[in-house]
């Protein structure tokens, strides 16, 4: 049983990159390497997991 | 035994990303003997103020005056340089120059007006930017970075706006993915 990887894999880049500019925003982080490339690969990772885990709808 | 592997292959990732965060902790400064000042609401900034911690704030507000001074060390002619935001690994230049510099002089100083730096943006720019640079010829090659924090409410940015937006969306889209499929 799993959920929808595709759909976490590009939602988590997505969520990456959009908490990267955030960080940029609020003056935490500027966009340097990390930010632009390492956060939306952690993000994709995070949604391929979370997706796989399927923790909702379970019964 | 399959998914446990997977599972794995994500840790280390995380735990990449994690070490990559903690390794720019540090910042260069500005090297090859040149050095640099600068005014901003009677608070002086130096080449020092290069990391995410101590940048060079400019506040939201009207009518503020830059004044800067540089110095190169020593005598460099035939000079070019430029200035970019740093992006990922790239840096967009925004600024370049180049001279002859026949008199010689290794001293600069002027008085820069906040206001028309932000008229030439296209839009309202707010956040945390790496300033990266080099001023090189015959003589001499100086190259560095600094950190400037432009102050004022992200939110009230396109940019601030939608990454906002587009934060929630994208987690929405995550969550949803997590719903086991019968």
């Amino acid at each position: 049983m799993s959920g929808r990887p595709v759909l976490g894999s590009i939602s988590g880049l997505f969520l990456g990159l959009f908490v990267a500019v955030l960080l940029q925003q609020y003056g935490v982080r500027p966009l340097d390497t990390f930010s632009v490339i390492g956060l939306p690969i952690i993000g994709l990772v995070v949604g391929l997991v979370f997706s796989m885990w399927a923790p909702f709808g379970r019964r | 035994m399959r998914r446990l592997s997977k599972w794995k292959i994500a840790t280390l990732f995380i735990l990449f990303g994690a070490l990559l965060l903690m390794g720019t902790a540090a910042q260069a400064a500005v090297e090859g003997g040149c050095s640099g000042t600068v005014t901003i609401d009677d608070k002086t900034y130096t080449e020092a103020n290069d990391s995410p911690s101590n940048p060079i704030v400019i506040p939201d507000e009207e009518g503020l005056i830059a004044s800067w001074t540089g110095s190169t060390g020593s005598v460099i002619k035939d000079f070019q340089g430029e200035l970019g935001v740093v992006i990922g690994p790239a840096s967009i230049v925004f600024v370049d120059w180049e001279g002859l510099n026949t008199d010689g002089k290794k001293d600069s100083k002027g008085n820069y007006q906040v206001d028309e730096a932000k008229d030439q943006l296209p839009v309202n720019l707010v956040g945390l930017y790496e300033v990266s640079g080099f001023h090189r010829g015959e003589g001499g090659d100086c190259e560095g970075s600094v950190m400037i924090l432009l102050e004022g409410n992200p939110l009230t940015t396109p940019v601030g706006g939608g990454s906002a937006a587009g934060a929630v969306l994208a987690l929405v889209g995550v969550l949803s993915a997590g719903r086991a499929r019968v």
